[in-house]
């Protein structure tokens, strides 16, 4: 038999409800991988061994009982980010080095429900600032397919997570490629959901008008299994539609009429690798072959997206960062009197690339600059977004690539950070619009480093969205892109 | 020194009493409970938590804009307001910056002759719109402030008027109105003690002449520039809003008048000192990065509040107590400040009318009665209720909330009063123990058991004045011999046997029969 | 280009204790990334409505019903320094 912790959720709810095997020894195999991986990657900052083969005993009683839920025993880990009811939360900060939320966020809260078995907490970039794990607090995220490589961020120890079997399936945060970069750079699917999808209450913000959350699976079927429990209005968040769910798994291998849509300013990237252009114009192709309809199209604005996210994020974020002051929890450095307390403890409790976006958001909203800067930028966003609502009269879903690259050195960027914020060129446009777009792994460069292929989806449109990514997963003909 | 003409703006805060606090479902009762026990991770601002506003103040934002005169904007949202300080959990007030739910109102004010120096005017309301409380400080024992989160969140409307105040009398007119408004609409107990209400004022003088408001900013003329403007805080009462802004206006006017200026500062008002006392200068205003709270969609607030049907307001109400029933205007005024109360005296009036329509006295001539006596009536029962009744209540720390004396009983006892059955003396024990029983007792049955009632009686005061006449035989004689005031020596010795029960016109009539043989 | 001046403005402003070679730094790659931005100067945005959200969503209330919190205590323990139920900072009074 397979090793357990490389199952998939579908495969190890089968082998449960079988009882094949039980939660406690899946849970023990994610565990042991963890251990012995763990030092290397760097994936998790918190492990909840304990508590975790708990609740897999507690889980297996009820399978015994036969009233397992869709989730129950199954172990999965979530992004630091994210607050999770008792279990020390950091955001990969100082500041929160000894937070520990007494709430779930909504989405855990659901996952619960269902069962899921919480194994630990996933390294991020510092509240979700980055696009490489660098700049957490806890160090670098290393990429399983070749450890002197980034893992993407922000949400890379939850893609490594996935990706080295650590866990099941991950729970991460995307603003403008938190998701889909490091699942592309670790060849695992990655969902950002729509804007207003899912719930954001409980994730801690960066961006709040950008951000949101979606999960990290070995497979596109699995991605639609974790959506269908996670999606949905939440009385907590007044920005979550009222829309009604589709049911993402039952429809996924329904094979609609889908018109795809290539947007040209995608492959016009200077910086788009050649390699990464072939494999893509392959799956085309090959999707072509399956009778979809391809359709050359154009997103005339999207040059200008990175400029508007990277006044829109900042701005919102030096807002939302506001709270982790030391006031009222996580590590307050009392010295002085109060403004010496407010601005040693965000010194200390801060990374330098949180400082920065603090200070140019900051920097943006400041009298006499908003009009020139914060509200510049959501006028062209209007714009961009205008540029979707368009594109997706005339096609269902696009098709591009994740990333213009495969994952690049550690330490390549990290000391530019105009190159680290253009890392996500492809990401931001979907991001600024509050379109859904996904992940999925497309093949591997000439060093064996996983290539994704994302594909967009209009508004609420996850259902295409996952269907045209099954596609793109079983045209790969069941060749696994995971270590 | 030219003529000097104070330019004064009020903000004021008042906070909703909901029953949940603005953005999450914490019990909003901030000044009953133990610190930090009406709250949750939203108002305490743990990271990711979210708002989502409360329903109930929106519309309440919605009729006080409307009471208000306001126009209420189709469009409206949230900002964010950002400053660091301890009683601001999220570093950020949510609070409204462009879209306010409500704007160009006003408020007209009256006043008695002689206690301002115009009589009436009109104050501009610049704006209403909806935003959260802070948490409460306090001092600790050492050197630390001390943070209670109760507060935190609780709903609470701004309301800035245009700078259209020319004094302390205006200004504490202004609030109270806005005091009564807040209370007939039943948004708020607004008790400025309590902090459920709040003022700040801005305060500055400018040359007669040498200025013009224009869209709520006071513009100078040509070749003048204005004197910087003084912003008053903690003023928590009525008295500290008339007492702060005349002693405000007395020293910038002497100030200006020894040729001193200074930089706009905010100053606190001392009520121990009374005066005011600098806190800060500003060389630069706060830089508060407003911008659209992301969290929140936007809003029409007529929308979510449906259609409001307003009461009717203190000043209508106000207007109807005087031409209706023929109140004074300071009764009126009174009467008409708080609900309760005016429901009281309108009830009282009604019934003390049915009372005039049943005893055997009055009953023939009633509505005669009723529209000819309507202001003697009025004035009697108004002096009744604003200075006996509410004077005793005051006393006794009685609340008309929890008065247990009914309008029905009440209107009984005026009605003894106007047809003589009892004298004012004795009204007044029987209204005392009406208050000190604690129930809802019958003024004439105390009457008729304690021996209240005037003695009009002709056979039973009559003994009594035989008997006083044979116990004053000097005074006797001495008013016999032409020493008319001795009559009133001999009529008082009459009230004071009969324990002042005796009607005085009946007593005077008896003692000057019975002199003459 | 943004100065050092600017810099400590800002930082003052936004509460971070900043070294002078972080002030620095940040000048130069601020003033990098603003540079960037300047890209956005290329598009007329006349008449552009600013997009704040696109859910498209409004009116979004819930009604005014308490809900009492079941984890206040865990909240207050939280807090770095907690005095008979109050939250304890330095003097903010002078």
């Amino acid at each position: 038999m397979k090793e357990l912790n490389t199952l998939t959720i579908k495969t190890a709810r089968a082998g449960l409800d079988k009882k094949e095997f039980t939660s406690v020894e899946l849970t023990q195999a994610c565990l042991n991988r963890i251990k012995e991986r763990n030092p290397e990657l760097n994936a998790f900052i918190t492990v909840c061994e304990k508590e975790a083969l708990e609740e897999a005993r507690a889980a297996d009683k009820i399978i015994t009982s036969g009233k397992a839920l869709a989730l129950t025993g199954i172990p999965f880990a979530v992004k630091d980010a994210i607050c999770t009811a008792g279990v020390r939360s950091t955001a990969s900060a100082k500041i929160l080095d000894n937070y520990t939320p007494p709430f779930n966020a909504t989405v855990i809260q659901k996952i619960r429900e269902q069962g899921g078995v919480l194994i630990g907490k996933n390294n991020c970039d510092a509240f979700g600032h980055g696009a490489s794990n660098e700049n957490s607090m806890y160090g670098a995220v290393k990429n399983p397919h070749d450890l002197t490589k980034v893992s993407g961020g922000s949400s890379g120890g939850s893609a490594v997570a996935v990706a080295d079997h650590m866990c099941i399936f991950a729970i991460g945060e995307d603003t403008g490629g938190s998701i889909r970069q490091p699942a592309s750079f670790c060849g695992v699917v990655g969902l950002r959901p729509s804007y207003g999808r899912n719930s954001r209450f409980g994730i801690m913000p960066m961006a709040s008008s950008l951000d949101t959350v979606g999960p990290f699976t070995k497979t596109v079927e699995d991605m639609a299994i974790v959506m269908d429990i996670i999606a949905g209005q939440d009385s907590l968040d007044a920005t979550t539609v009222p829309d009604t769910v589709p049911e993402y798994s039952k429809t996924l291998n329904k094979k609609s009429k889908i018109r795809i849509g290539i947007p040209k300013e995608y492959f016009a990237f200077a910086e788009l690798n050649k390699e990464i252009k072939t494999v893509i114009e392959e799956k085309i192709n090959s999707l072509k072959k399956q009778s979809y309809e391809i359709v050359d199209v154009s997103l005339p604005y999207t040059k200008y997206a990175t400029a508007v996210y990277y006044i829109v994020v900042p701005s919102e974020d030096s807002s939302n960062l506001a709270r982790m002051d030391g006031i009222r929890y996580g590590a307050r450095k009392q010295e002085g009197n109060l403004f010496e307390l407010y601005a040693k403890t965000r010194d200390l409790g801060f990374p330098e690339e949180v400082k920065r976006r603090i200070l140019i958001g900051t920097y943006a909203l400041s009298a006499g600059y908003y009009d020139a800067y914060y509200k510049k930028a959501q006028q062209v966003r209007t714009l961009i977004k205008n540029d979707f609502d368009e594109v997706f009269k005339k096609v269902d879903v696009l098709v591009t690539p994740t990333s213009p690259f495969t994952a690049f050195n550690i330490g390549e960027k990290s000391n530019d950070p105009l190159a680290m914020y253009l890392a996500d060129v492809m990401l931001i446009p979907a991001a600024v619009s509050g379109v859904p777009a996904i992940s999925v792994p497309g093949g591997k460069d000439k060093n064996g480093l996983p290539i994704g292929i994302q594909v967009i989806g209009p508004r609420m449109g996850e259902e295409q969205v996952l269907q045209i990514a099954k596609q793109i997963e079983d045209s790969l003909q069941k060749q696994t892109f995971i270590c | 020194m030219p003529n000097l003409i104070p330019i004064i703006g009020l903000e004021i805060h008042v906070e909703l009493k909901t029953k949940s606090k603005m953005f999450c479902s914490c019990k909003n009762d901030p000044d009953h409970d133990a610190p930090n026990t009406n709250i949750c991770e939203i108002c305490l601002a743990h990271p990711g938590t979210l708002p989502v506003p409360n329903k109930t103040a929106i519309e309440w934002t919605v009729k006080i804009a409307q009471a208000l005169g306001c126009k209420i904007n189709t469009e409206s949202k949230f900002d964010r307001k950002h400053y660091f300080y301890p009683d601001l959990p999220k570093g950020y007030q949510i609070s409204q910056y462009d879209q306010p739910v409500g704007e160009h109102g006003k408020i007209e004010l009256d006043f008695l002759p002689g206690k301002n120096h115009r009589d009436n005017t009109t104050i501009g309301i610049t704006r209403v719109h909806l935003e959260e409380d802070t948490a409460k400080l306090t001092h600790g024992t050492k050197n630390e402030t001390l943070v209670d989160f109760n507060r935190a969140g609780v709903p609470l409307v701004e309301i800035v008027s245009d700078p259209d105040i020319e004094s302390g009398t205006e200004a504490k007119a202004y609030c109270q109105e806005l005091q009564a408004i807040f209370r007939s609409l039943g948004v708020s107990d607004a008790d400025m003690e309590k902090g459920q209400m709040r003022c700040e004022a801005n305060i500055s003088l400018q040359e007669a002449g040498q200025f013009v408001i224009e869209d709520c900013i006071v513009k100078p003329a040509k070749n003048y520039t204005l004197n910087p403007k003084v912003e008053v805080k903690n003023i928590n009462s009525f008295r500290a809003v008339e007492k702060a802004i005349d002693f405000e206006i007395a020293r910038q006017t002497k100030m200006l008048e020894n040729g001193e200026t200074w930089i706009q500062q905010t100053r606190g008002w001392d009520n121990d000192k009374n005066e005011t006392v600098l806190q800060r200068e500003k060389e630069t205003s706060a830089d508060y990065r407003y911008f659209p709270e992301p969290d929140i969609p936007p809003f029409n607030p007529s929308q979510i509040a449906g259609e409001i049907n307003l009461p009717e307001l203190p000043a209508a109400k106000r207007k109807r107590f005087h031409t209706e029933y023929g109140f004074s205007y300071a009764d009126a005024g009174l009467l008409s400040n708080d609900k309760n109360w005016g429901d009281f005296a309108e009830s009282t009036i009604s019934e003390m009318y049915d009372w005039l329509h049943n005893l055997p006295e009055t009953k023939a001539n009633a509505e005669d009665t009723i529209a000819t006596q309507k202001t003697q009536l009025a004035k009697l029962a108004g002096g009744w209720i604003t200075s006996k009744l509410m004077g005793a209540m005051s006393e006794r720390k009685i609340d008309i909330k929890i008065l247990k004396i009914k309008p029905e009983n009440f209107a009984e006892l005026i009605a003894l009063i106007f047809t003589n059955r009892v004298n004012s003396t004795n009204a007044q024990k029987i209204l005392i123990e009406m208050l000190d029983s604690g129930v809802d007792m019958d003024p004439t049955h105390i009457m008729e058991e304690k021996g209240y009632g005037q003695m009009a009686d002709e056979d039973a005061l009559g003994k009594i004045v035989d008997e006083v006449i044979k116990n004053n035989p000097n005074q006797v004689t001495q008013f016999k011999a032409g020493k008319e005031p001795l009559l009133q020596f001999l009529k008082g010795m009459v009230m004071k046997a009969t324990e002042g029960s005796a009607d005085p016109g009946v007593a005077e009539k008896l003692l000057r029969e019975k002199l003459k043989n | 280009m943004l100065t050092i001046e600017e810099v400590k403005k800002i930082a003052k402003l936004a509460r971070i204790d900043l070294t002078p070679e972080e002030e620095s730094r940040h000048a130069d790659t601020i003033s990098v990334v603003l540079d960037y931005m300047k890209i956005l100067d290329e598009v007329d945005t006349t008449n552009v409505e600013p997009t704040a959200q696109v859910t498209g969503l409004s009116n979004i209330v819930r009604e005014d019903i308490t809900h009492e919190c079941t984890i206040k205590k865990e909240l207050l323990a939280q807090m770095p320094q907690v005095d008979q139920n109050e939250l304890v900072v330095p003097a903010v009074f002078e």
